[in-house]
C-alpha cells in the first residue's frame, strides 16, 4: 500500500510527495530504521521479502528495502545511501561477495551495524560484520550428492550442474559435492559445468551431456531447482529417466519432486531466512546476543515428505507468514535453526 | 508571402482589436504550453529535486549529491562515446562488455603493489576497451558491417575474454593505490572530475571543432558529406574508438570502486547509456543531439533513482517509473520535432 501511495505522490509531481508521509530516517530505539539492500529481485527473494516485511512489523521497524538489479555499483550507492540517511542498522544480500568492502568499513565507522544474508561476504571485511545469516551452502551441496549417489547405487557416472561461478553458493555447493565424491571413488563425475542457475541453459548442456555420455549418465546435480527443471525437460524429451537432485526448494521445484521428475531438493527458505536476518538485526539493536554465524540447515525434500513442505509454503502461505515471527524468534533462541 | 497567409493577413487587419487580443493570448497560451513540453526534462528534474529536498533532509546533503554522481559516472563515461556514436547514426551495443573486460584487466594488474602498476592498470584496462572499440569501428567503418551486429560481435567476444582471463571468478585483492584511484582528490572523488572533464572536453569536440561539425554531418547526411569532403570512415573508425576508451575508462574507475574486477559488471549498462542519450533529446537517427541532452539523461535517471529509494518505493514500481520516463521524453521530443516540421 506503502508504495501505491508513493507512486501516486510520484504522478502528481514532486511536491506532492511532501505529504506522503516519509519518515525521516534516524528514528528511536522502538521503532528502528533498517535499511536493506538485496541482488535482485528473485521469487525466491520476493518470498524473502515477505517474511522480512512480517518479522518487521512485528518489531515495529521500518524496513527500507532496495534492490539492486544485479549491479555491483548500484549496490555500492544504496549502502552509502543508508549510511547518509542514519538508519538503524543495514542488512546485505551481496550482489558480489567480494566489492563490499569500503562500504561495510564506512557503516562501521558511522557506528551503523551491518548484518550479511544469504551472500557470504569475502575477506577482512567479512570480520566487521555483526553477523551472517546464511544457508549451509556446504552441507546442501554434500546432502544433495549423497542422495544422488545412494540413488544409484553408490556407484556409476554423474554429471553436475553449477551455478553462475563465482558466487558464493556456487563456490560452497561445488565443494561440498566435491567433499561427497571424494568419499565415493567408484563414483565418475562425467562432467561438471555451469548451467548458470537458469532453464533453457541448462536445457541445452543436458541435451549435449546426453550425446556425448548416452546411458553413462546415471544421476544429475544440480546446484538449483531451476537448473534441474530444465535439464529435466531434456531428460524427458530423450525418454530418459535418471536420478536428478537440487537445491531450493521453489515452487516448481517441490512440484518436480511430486511429479517424479525430480527425485530429492533441500529447501532453502527464503521467508524464514530473510526474516531472521532482520531479526538478528532488531535483537543487536536491543542489546541482545547475536550468533556471529547463523548458517540454517537445508531440509532434505523427497518424495516421501514433499507433500507437508508444498502444503505448508505454497498452498497456505499465508498461515506461514503469520506464524514466521515466533519461528524466527524460536530458531534463534534454540541456536539449531532447521525449525520449519 | 502565399495567397492564403495574405489572406489571413487581411482578414485579421480588418478584424475588432478585441480578436485580435484574444488570439495574442491563445498564441501566449499555446507558447507556455510548448515551453513547458521543451523544457518538460529538465523541469521535472527540477521539480523531483525540490520536493524531495523538502520531504527529506537527507536529500539535499554534499554527501548525497556525491553518492548520486559517483553513482551515475560509469554510466555517464559511456554515455558520451555513445552520443558521438549516435550522431553519426550508429549503435555501441559492446560498452556494457567492455566494462567488465577492462575491470577484469585492470584489476589482474593491479593485483601486484605499487604506484608503477597501478598506472599500467588503469592504462590498460582503458586501452584494452580502445581495442574493442577500434575493432567494432574497423568493422563498421571498414568492412561494412552493420553497427548493430559488429558492436554485438564485439561485445560477445570481449566477454569471453573477460571470462577467460578472470576464469569466471572475481579478481580481488587489488594494491591500495589502484583503489585510491576511485578514492578523492581533497573532497572530490577521481571518478566525478574526470567524469566533469570527459562531459567538458566531448562538449568542445562536437560544438568548437571540425571533428565534432564532421560527426553531425556523417550522421546527419552522409551523401552530402561525402560530397563536402568529409572522411567518412575516418570518423566512423574515431567514434568507436572514443566510445571504447570511454567504456575502458568506466569499467577501471568501477573496478576501484568495486575493489574487485568483475566480468559481469557492466551487463546492461551500454542500454542505460542509450537511454541516458535517447532521454536528453539524441536522436536515434543521427545527426541530431548534444552531449549536454545526454547529462541531463543519465542525471534524471540517477536522481529519479536515488529519490526513489529515499522514498522507499518497491524496487518493481521504480522500473515501472524509469519505463515510462524513457518513452515519455523520447515521445514529448518526437512530437516537438514533428510539429516543428
Amino acid at each position: 500500500m506503502k508504495s501505491w501511495k508513493c507512486l501516486t505522490a510520484l504522478a502528481l509531481g514532486a511536491a506532492t510527495a511532501l505529504g506522503s508521509g516519509v519518515v525521516p530516517a534516524s528514528a528511536d530505539k522502538a521503532h528502528p530504521v533498517i535499511g536493506m539492500t538485496v541482488y535482485f529481485m528473485s521469487s525466491w527473494v520476493a518470498w524473502g521479502q515477505q517474511g522480512a516485511d512480517a518479522v518487521a512489523k512485528a518489531n515495529n521497524v521500518d524496513l527500507r528495502w532496495v534492490s539492486a538489479n544485479q549491479d555491483v555499483n548500484t549496490q555500492i550507492s544504496q549502502i552509502q545511501q543508508f549510511i547518509n540517511q542514519k538508519v538503524d542498522a543495514i542488512i546485505i544480500a551481496a550482489v558480489n561477495s567480494s566489492t563490499l568492502g569500503p562500504q561495510i568499513e564506512a557503516a562501521k565507522a558511522a557506528g551503523i551495524p551491518v548484518i550479511a544474508t544469504n551472500m557470504v561476504i569475502f575477506g577482512k571485511e567479512a570480520n566487521d560484520l555483526v553477523s551472517y545469516v546464511g544457508p549451509d551452502d556446504v552441507a546442501a551441496g554434500e546432502t544433495e550428492a549423497k542422495y544422488a549417489i545412494d540413488a544409484i547405487g553408490g556407484k556409476g557416472g554423474i554429471v553436475a550442474m553449477q551455478g553462475a561461478l563465482g558466487y558464493s553458493a556456487e563456490i560452497d555447493r561445488t565443494q561440498g559435492i566435491k567433499n561427497m565424491l571424494a568419499k565415493h571413488p567408484e563414483v565418475k563425475l562425467l562432467a561438471m559445468q555451469p548451467g548458470n542457475w537458469d532453464r533453457p541453459q541448462s536445457y541445452n548442456l543436458m541435451q549435449d551431456w546426453l550425446s556425448r555420455y548416452g546411458s553413462d549418465v546415471k544421476a544429475l546435480v544440480a546446484e538449483n531447482d531451476d537448473m534441474a527443471i530444465g535439464a529435466g525437460q531434456a531428460l524427458k524429451d530423450k525418454g530418459v529417466s535418471i536420478a536428478v537432485t537440487a537445491i531450493d526448494g521453489i515452487k516448481d521445484g517441490l512440484r518436480a519432486v511430486k511429479n517424479g521428475t525430480m527425485t530429492e531438493t533441500n529447501l532453502q527458505d527464503a521467508a524464514i531466512e530473510l526474516g531472521m536476518a532482520v531479526q538478528v538485526a532488531v535483537d543487536h539493536l536491543q542489546g541482545k546476543e547475536v550468533p556471529q554465524k547463523a548458517l540454517l540447515k537445508m531440509l532434505e525434500v523427497t518424495p516421501a515428505n514433499v507433500d507437508h513442505y508444498y502444503d505448508q509454503l505454497y498452498v497456505h502461505p499465508d498461515d506461514f507468514i503469520k506464524g514466521l515471527p515466533d519461528l524466527v524468534r524460536k530458531n534463534l533462541a534454540s541456536g539449531d535453526y532447521s525449525f520449519q | 508571402m502565399s495567397m492564403s497567409e495574405q489572406l489571413t493577413r487581411n482578414v485579421a487587419s480588418s478584424a475588432p482589436s478585441s480578436a485580435l487580443e484574444k488570439q495574442g493570448a491563445t498564441h501566449r497560451r499555446q507558447d507556455v504550453a510548448r515551453f513547458l513540453l521543451r523544457y518538460s526534462l529538465p523541469l521535472v528534474l527540477l521539480l523531483f529535486v525540490v520536493g524531495l529536498g523538502l520531504s527529506n533532509r537527507t536529500f539535499f546533503t554534499f554527501s548525497n549529491f556525491r553518492v548520486i554522481l559517483l553513482e551515475v559516472s560509469p554510466i555517464a563515461f559511456l554515455a558520451v562515446g555513445e552520443t558521438m556514436v549516435i550522431l553519426t547514426g550508429g549503435i555501441d551495443l559492446s560498452v556494457g562488455a567492455i566494462v567488465g573486460l577492462s575491470g577484469v584487466v585492470a584489476a589482474l594488474i593491479a593485483q601486484n603493489d605499487g604506484a608503477w602498476a597501478a598506472t599500467f592498470a588503469v592504462v590498460g584496462g582503458v586501452a584494452v576497451g580502445g581495442l574493442v572499440g577500434a575493432t567494432t569501428g574497423f568493422l563498421v567503418s571498414v568492412a561494412k558491417v552493420p553497427p548493430f551486429v559488429a558492436s554485438l560481435g564485439a561485445a560477445t567476444t570481449a566477454l569471453g575474454f573477460g571470462y577467460v582471463f578472470s576464469e569466471g571468478r572475481p579478481i580481488s585483492g587489488l594494491s591500495d593505490q589502484f583503489l585510491a584511484v576511485s578514492g578523492g582528490i581533497g573532497p572530490v572523488p577521481i571518478p566525478i572530475a574526470a567524469m566533469v572533464i570527459v562531459i567538458a572536453l566531448a562538449w568542445l569536440a562536437l560544438t568548437r571543432t571540425m571533428f565534432g561539425m564532421h560527426v553531425y554531418a556523417v550522421g546527419g547526411n552522409p551523401q552530402a558529406a561525402r560530397v563536402a569532403g568529409v572522411k567518412i570512415r575516418k570518423i566512423r573508425f574515431l567514434v568507436y574508438t572514443i566510445s571504447g576508451l570511454l567504456g575502458g575508462l568506466s569499467g577501471v574507475t568501477l573496478c576501484s570502486r568495486a575493489t574487485a574486477g568483475i566480468i559481469t559488471t557492466g551487463s546492461g549498462y551500454e542500454l542505460n547509456a542509450i537511454a541516458a542519450a535517447v532521454i536528453g533529446g539524441v536522436s536515434l537517427m543521427g545527426g541530431r543531439g548534444s552531449v549536454l541532452g545526454a547529462v541531463l539523461g543519465f542525471m534524471i535517471l540517477g536522481v529519479v533513482g536515488n529519490g526513489m529509494n529515499i522514498l522507499n518505493i518497491s524496487p518493481f514500481y521504480q522500473l515501472i517509473i524509469k519505463g515510462v520516463i524513457i518513452v515519455g521524453a523520447v515521445f514529448t521530443d518526437s512530437y516537438l520535432n514533428q510539429e516543428r516540421e
